[in-house]
């Protein structure tokens, strides 16, 4: 079912040098502090740190106790306090307190500070001003780039979004910029960039800088990565605000990837613990339906555990007598299990286009007819519930294989796998189906299609009305709000009041940063501004009109949403079904209706090795200004000069004018680094994933976060849960 | 009548002075008063004595004992001294006693002996020791002055409100003064001290030598000074047996007398009255009394024994170890009356009402000849008044029945003076009785006033005598009863041999709802005495929360004074429990409180008023930014605020914090519906929101009946589909159904489907003959039973393909 990569796809590279890197300079910072000493921990770092270096490494370097960073004063009786924070203000605050603390009790300790990635100034303001800088040392631990997977770093930085997006705040575009210079020291240059965005711009311009200051090392290296593609999230929100439907963007957002793992709840796992799973390519059941259109991934996992069955010899070491003995005795436990089950005993499938027959499923794979172990223990089971869910067989068959063969544990593991993912499915479809999902999708592809708009604002108001979910209500209005190019004043008004009434007069705030972020806006009323535009621009050359409509749009901060659609065919014109087992472009990561802006943009950019021909969507996106293509100069080797190309590569070296050896080494640099600045959500990365599969190229996504629509809504909400 | 005015004796030319026997003392003296210290309060008040004064040469283990009794020598209590030597003692206006000790400790005991409190009259006594101390009376309260080792004056003019006044330095005072005293003169208390031939004046901040006028030359020393009662006139005794009487501002001398005894006298005291004729001194020494005023001739007494002498408002008191006597100037009217061959009209009238007893026809004589002068009024005024002044009950009676015999000669006599007298008289002849044992005069229990007087009974904790006198005068509850039954039970609470129940229900049963009595007053007191439990009963009887909360906060019980507070319903009261609570506990403690009172816990996280106030700022800010959605917006919000606190008070529940939609959720799942409608009007809430809202409420709720009704109410905005889909999330199928029928055409299939009628939802489709409902049926076709209907559907699938 993965779809294998093309054989000239080139090999990724070996991304595990940054965590042992990083590892090995955490290791520094805390042998600085020699003895004995207690590690007080971000929360927000502690899973990061976690794949970094796990707890008895800390304890290898004489870490006694960790502690999370709270509110709460905690009491230490270590002589040596280390504190590894994100430099916040409120962080400052707190380890002020602490050492206060200490001096009014008249101790004295030792106190250091380690910032990740980077020590700001106001942050040592706020120790100096509390009076504490002379007690404490600050450190900085440059941990900006994790690996989450062989493909996917994560600066794991989620405020960025907030941050740059809403408040303007440009502190983090220093660390963008230093991960990129490790990257380029690291992996070789990147011989070509493209970037779209203010802030990509401005990374990439002082990333240029920081290259040149330290030319001489780099410059001899051979490239591995041969292009890098700088985006904004502010380029495209629709893709990151539609529901996610590939089964890796939809485990996210039903249960939260952090930090490139999940916790399965017991309403997944079928017992009473939850279960973290790691999520990436090292699984292979996982990496085989991580793309996958969510419709196939539960046939996809019942083919699966059949083969896996059939591995295994039915008939040997297996007598009807151990069989009884095994099932009597894990029956005690299992009746337990069967209480919380029968709870959620009626299987759930999504009706309509997503056809799945999980009864089936179960019944083929985990009642193999002539399996003796169906006849003994499946058949008293089977007539006790009458009914069964397939977790529940897979468990119970998952325990008798562990106790009979102790030896084929990675089968056993990867069924277990399996199971998680199958559990997953369950729930997924649970909660999909319970606030009917098929509208909801539909509501949404009419949104992206741009028809039947009323109907759709009438779906949405009654959304808000039935007081569904804050965050899917706001993320609805800001779809309509952004496809629609700002909602026109009747319904901004009565849809806000709306929410209000159904969610609470907080979100007045919420409201006004949305606008600010222009993620939901009003047509400008009365038109003043598209008046005033058309009145200028005959006074005008065509030339200049052009530059004034975008100051003018950019004021409003129009998406144009559409004509950008219609520019760059984003929604597919497809006659009869889309075949999502077999998909034809990019749009199979939202069922085939949509094609993601981002990924459509990095495409058509690749393919044309610039900006050329793209203008008039460069103008729409509002980002004439920030859009660039540049390269490294053909004439004198790697690395000589770069030439920046502005307006749309107006002035750029035409790419023929290379010679053809360079366009060969070039050409074989298939590896292209795409940086999403604000966070990149799975349905983007499968899009591109596919999109290398199929021209032959390999994605490296370098984020700043991995994000999801309800996690921007949650950036941009003033009511916090 | 000649024997009446036996005890009068003449001084000077104009007045008289009488002594009559009050009390004959029995308690039992061993030892002679000159070897004790001896302290008397004013106003017929307690006697103190401090037998064996501390002298040391003495053992220490000999301890004197401090006897305290009343005017009539009950003993009231007798303990044993303690702490250090006493110098002086004295009682305070509120009868407290106060012993200034050598070292300038104040100890402050109660009437019975208890330890209230004490003070020091500052640092420096410490080393230097208190020589002499007076405790003295003014208009301020009650002061004390003491004069150091270092010969210096410390005063405080109220022992209540201590301040401490260092008088200054005497120029070349080597030696202690010969004798002083304190003056208070234009509300500032002074001391007065003679030095050799020398008498200096010290105020606050200076010492200034003063002369008396008319002194005449030849004093070497002062021996005794004596202020009298009011302040107004100062007595010096010189060495040369000397004297002088004048205004205690030394302007005027009034009068000098030359007794030519040379000893000092013991004790020189003021004897005069208001509106007094003669302005006389008691001079005592060791067996004579002398009354010297501004005439040659004194009268001089004998003394039996060792006696002591009161100064009082009218008159003196003399105690001795057998009697107790007063000895004063003979008021105006007795002496009119009494005089000896006297024409005034009550002394006719006086004879008019004997000779009418004696049934003598004299009687008539006297009338006519008071009638004839048209004095009867006088008389009968007379007669009353002095009825007043009279000591002796058969006198008193004497005086009112001729009052009253004269009085029925006249018209329209007011009678309430006669009538008040005859109250007055019985009060005072029942504390005057020898187991109360309060001498009081008439002028100076009117001086003193009824309130004070049941103060002070209570204080003798003669409860049923001051009740009894309360409802004799009928005085307003409040003042009366109430406030002496509340002083009862703080008596009470302090009997700790009774158990906590016996004594709450003792006060309870004898208070009762009185008005005016405080709970929370006898509670505290409990409190301070270190009955928790108890006063916790007792607050149980107080009816105002605002009195239970803050004691019951004093002792700790913070969560029974937050429920209390809540139960009162007043909002400011639960906020003092709450700031106080949250001073008082951690954080979690506090907050895990709160969760066991939700309305504490919503009245916590909102202080609306506060919250309204920001809202309305923020709401003007939105109007000058233009933002009139905004302000709209908050304005609403700020209505709703309002409106939900209203709704918490009416009809308790939480409603703050909720938004619009759920306020009205929660009044339809508390069956207020017209409270709900009423809202959705005031808000201006769209019918679809409403129907949505009261649909799922319904279902909640599963009233069904009321869906129903709701449904068939109008048209719904929203269709019907939602009900059979909230119907069947119910697993309500039977309801299910009902609805289905209503659903619109198009939705019909879906509607069918839903309540699991496969049959019915296949002919609908085949009737509007749609491909993608037939396939939607289709696919719920499972199971042997929709075999035929999945045969129906293909028929009628190939059917339309034909056509």
């Amino acid at each position: 079912m993965a779809f294998p990569h093309r054989p000239d796809a080139p090999e990724l590279p070996d991304f595990s040098m940054l965590k042992r890197l990083a590892r090995d300079q955490l290791i520094y910072l805390l042998e600085q502090l020699p003895g004995k000493k207690d590690l007080f921990i971000e929360p927000d770092l502690m899973s990061p740190l976690d794949r970094i270096a796990n707890v008895s490494i800390l304890k290898q370097h004489e870490v006694d106790k960790l502690y999370k960073v709270e509110n709460k004063l905690v009491l230490s009786s270590n002589e040596q306090l280390c504190f590894l924070v994100r430099p916040r203000i409120k962080n400052m605050y707190y380890i002020a307190n602490l050492v206060k603390a200490d001096k009014l009790a008249g101790r004295t300790r030792k106190y250091k500070v380690i910032f990740s990635p980077q020590k700001f100034y106001a942050c040592e303001m706020v120790l100096e001003e509390e009076g504490i800088y002379g007690d404490v040392s600050c450190d900085e631990w440059a941990f900006s780039l994790l690996p989450l997977d062989v493909d996917l770093l994560s600066m794991e930085l989620p405020e960025f979004f907030r941050d740059y997006f809403l408040e303007g705040d440009q502190r983090w575009i220093n660390t963008v910029t230093q991960a990129l210079h490790l990257l380029s020291t690291l992996y070789g240059p990147f011989p070509n960039s493209y970037g779209i965005g203010r802030c990509a711009k401005m990374s990439y311009e002082l990333w240029r800088k920081l290259e040149e200051e330290e030319e001489s090392e780099t410059k001899s290296r051979r490239p591995e990565i041969g292009h890098i593609f700088l985006l904004d999230r502010d380029m495209d929100f629709v893709t990151a605000l539609c529901s996610q439907v590939v089964y890796e963007g939809l485990v996210d957002d039903t249960f939260r990837i952090k930090c490139g793992s999940v916790d399965f709840g017991p309403e997944v796992t079928s017992s009473e613990k939850s279960l973290k799973v790691l999520l990436n390519a090292d699984d292979k059941v996982f990496s085989e339906i991580r793309n996958e259109h969510f419709s196939n991934v539960f046939g996809f996992l019942s083919q699966k555990a059949r083969n896996l069955q059939s591995q295994y010899d039915r008939r040997r070491g297996m007598d009807i007598k151990q069989m009884k003995n095994f099932v009597s005795q894990e029956l005690k436990g299992l009746k337990q299990e069967h209480r919380l089950l029968s709870l959620r005993r009626c299987q759930l499938g999504m009706r309509g286009e997503v056809t799945v027959p999980p009864a089936d499923a179960a019944k083929g794979l985990y009642f193999p007819r002539r399996d003796p172990w169906l006849l003994v223990g499946g058949g008293l089971l089977w007539s006790q519930m009458g009914k069964s869910t397939s977790t529940f067989c897979l468990k119970i068959f998952f325990l008798w294989t562990i106790k009979r063969h102790p030896s084929r544990t990675s089968n056993v593991s990867s069924l277990f796998v399996i199971l998680a993912d199958i559990g997953a499915c369950e729930s997924i479809m649970k909660k999909k189906t319970k606030q009917d999902f098929q509208e909801l999708i539909k509501t949404e592809h009419a949104l992206l299609e741009g028809f039947n708009i009323r109907e759709s604002t009438s779906y949405i108001e009654e959304h808000i009305d039935r007081q569904v979910s804050p965050i899917e209500s706001l993320r609805l209005m800001c779809l309509l709000s952004i496809t629609e190019n700002g909602l026109i004043p009747k319904d901004y008004r009565s849809l806000k009041t709306q929410y209000l009434q159904s969610y609470g007069p907080e979100h007045l705030l919420t409201f006004s940063n949305l606008r600010r972020a222009g993620l939901l806006t009003e047509q400008a009323p009365g038109d003043t501004l598209t008046a005033m535009e058309s009145k200028v621009s005959k006074l005008v050359t065509d030339k200049a009109a052009g530059k004034i409509t975008d100051a003018f749009s950019s004021l409003a901060k129009r998406s144009n949403f559409r004509a950008i659609s219609k520019k760059l065919n984003l929604i597919p014109r497809v006659d009869g079904e889309y075949d999502l087992k077999v998909p034809r472009d990019m749009a199979y990561v939202f069922s085939g209706a949509y094609v993601p802006l981002s990924c459509r943009i990095i495409e058509q950019v690749l393919e044309r090795r610039s900006w050329q021909g793209l203008e008039e969507v460069v103008r729409l996106l509002n980002c004439s200004e920030y859009s660039f293509a540049g390269m490294w100069c053909g004439g004198c080797g790697w690395g000589c000069h770069l030439v920046l190309v502005c307006q749309c590569g107006a002035e750029a070296t035409d790419p023929t004018d290379m010679t053809k050896e360079d366009r060969a080494s070039s050409e074989s640099l298939r590896l292209i680094l795409v940086v999403f600045l604000g966070g990149c959500t799975f349905s983007e990365i499968s899009a591109l994933r596919f999109l290398g599969r199929e021209k032959g190229y390999r994605f490296i996504f370098l984020t700043t976060a991995v994000t999801n629509s309800a996690r921007l809504m949650e950036a941009m909400s003033e009511v916090k849960t | 009548m000649d024997c009446y005015t036996a005890n009068w004796n003449p001084l000077g030319d104009s007045a008289f002075y009488r002594k009559y026997e009050l009390y004959s003392m029995d308690w039992d003296l061993k030892e002679e008063l000159r070897d004790c210290l001896v302290a008397a309060a004013p106003y017929g008040g307690p006697i103190a004595l401090l037998r064996n004064p501390w002298r040391k040469e003495k053992a220490a283990s000999v301890r004197p004992m401090l006897e305290i009794y009343s005017a009539s020598g009950v003993p009231l209590v007798s303990l044993l001294w303690k702490s250090g030597p006493v110098v002086s003692m004295g009682w305070s206006a509120e009868e407290e006693l106060l012993c200034v000790q050598e070292d300038g400790a104040v100890l402050v005991y109660g009437l019975h002996g208890d330890f209230r409190r004490h003070f020091s009259m500052g640092n420096e006594v410490l080393q230097n020791r208190v020589l002499d101390a007076r405790i003295f009376h003014t208009e301020l309260g009650s002061g004390v002055a003491i004069l150091t080792g270092a010969h210096r004056f410390t005063l405080s003019a109220n022992v209540g409100d201590l301040k401490l006044r260092r008088m200054p330095e005497v120029p070349g005072l080597q030696s202690a003064p010969s004798c002083w005293t304190t003056l208070f003169q234009e509300r500032v208390a002074h001391i007065l001290l003679a030095v050799g031939p020398d008498l200096y004046l010290l105020d606050h901040a200076t010492c200034s030598v003063v002369t008396p006028p008319g002194l005449p030359p030849g004093v070497t020393s002062f021996l005794q000074m004596a202020v009298s009662f009011t302040y107004r006139h100062l007595a010096l005794f010189t060495d040369t047996g000397y004297i002088w009487m004048g205004t205690a501002s030394f302007t005027d001398k009034l009068c000098e007398f030359n007794c030519n005894i040379r000893a000092p006298p013991k004790q020189m005291v003021w004897c005069t009255r208001p509106r007094s004729k003669e302005r006389a001194v008691v001079v005592a020494w060791e067996r004579r009394l002398m009354v010297v005023g501004n005439a040659p001739e004194s009268i001089q007494f004998v003394l039996d024994e060792d006696s002591y002498l009161v100064p009082e408002l009218d008159g003196v008191r003399i105690f001795s170890r057998n009697t107790h006597e007063f000895l004063h100037e003979v008021p105006v009217t007795s002496e009119e009356i009494f005089k000896i061959a006297s024409m005034a009209p009550g002394a006719l009238l006086l004879e008019a009402q004997k000779e009418y007893e004696k049934e003598s026809q004299k009687a008539d004589e006297y009338l006519r000849e008071i009638q004839e002068l048209g004095q009867l009024t006088q008389a009968v005024q007379q007669c009353i008044e002095a009825a007043g002044h009279e000591h002796r009950p058969d006198m008193q009676k004497s005086l009112l029945r001729a009052a009253s015999f004269g009085k029925c000669f006249l018209d329209r006599f007011p009678p309430d003076s006669f009538v008040r007298m005859c109250q007055d008289l019985r009060v005072l002849n029942a504390i005057r009785d020898y187991h109360i044992g309060i001498p009081l005069t008439y002028s100076q229990y009117k001086q003193l006033t009824i309130q004070v007087l049941l103060d002070r009974l209570v204080l003798r904790r003669l409860y049923p005598l001051a009740i009894q006198i309360c409802e004799y005068l009928r005085l307003p509850e409040v003042q009366g009863i109430s406030r002496i039954l509340a002083h009862w039970a703080c008596y009470k609470v302090q009997q700790k041999d009774v158990s906590d129940e016996d004594v709450a229900r003792a006060i309870n049963q004898k208070l009762g709802d009185t008005p005016g009595v405080s709970y929370s007053d006898i509670a505290a007191r409990a409190y301070g005495c270190g009955r928790t439990e108890l006063a916790i009963k007792l607050l149980e009887y107080e009816p105002r929360s605002g009195e239970q909360v803050p004691l019951l906060l004093k002792m700790k019980r913070s969560k029974l004074a937050l429920s209390k507070a809540i139960e009162s319903g007043d909002t400011d009261l639960v906020f003092t429990v709450l700031l106080h609570l949250k001073n008082e506990l951690n954080r979690g403690d506090f907050f895990m409180t709160l969760r066991n009172q939700p309305m504490a816990l919503s009245l916590y996280r909102q202080r609306i008023e506060g919250r309204v106030a920001a809202l309305q700022i923020a709401a003007d800010a939105f109007y000058k930014a233009k933002n009139e959605f905004a302000a709209k917006a908050t304005e609403d919000q700020m209505r709703l605020l309002r409106l939900q606190r209203r709704l918490e008070d009416e009809l308790g529940g939480q409603f703050l914090d909720l938004s619009l939609h759920d306020t009205v959720t929660t009044l339809i799942v508390g069956g207020h519906n017209k409270r709900a409608e009423q809202l959705s009007r005031d808000f201006r809430i769209p019918d679809k929101r409403l129907w949505w809202l009261k649909l799922t409420a319904l279902a909640d709720l599963e009233d069904w009946e009321e869906l129903e009704k709701f449904s068939k109410s109008k048209k719904s905005p929203i269709g019907y589909l939602p009900f059979v889909e909230i119907c069947m999330k119910q697993h309500n199928k039977y309801e299910a159904k009902k609805y289905a029928s209503r659903v619109g055409p198009e939705q019909k299939v879906k509607a069918l489907l839903l309540v699991g009628d496969v049959a019915q939802a296949a002919d609908v489709a085949i009737e509007h003959r749609s491909e993608a409902e037939l396939s939607l049926v289709l696919s719920h076709c499972t199971g042997a039973s929709d075999g035929a209907t999945a045969d129906k559907i293909q028929r009628a699938r190939t059917q339309a393909q034909k056509k």
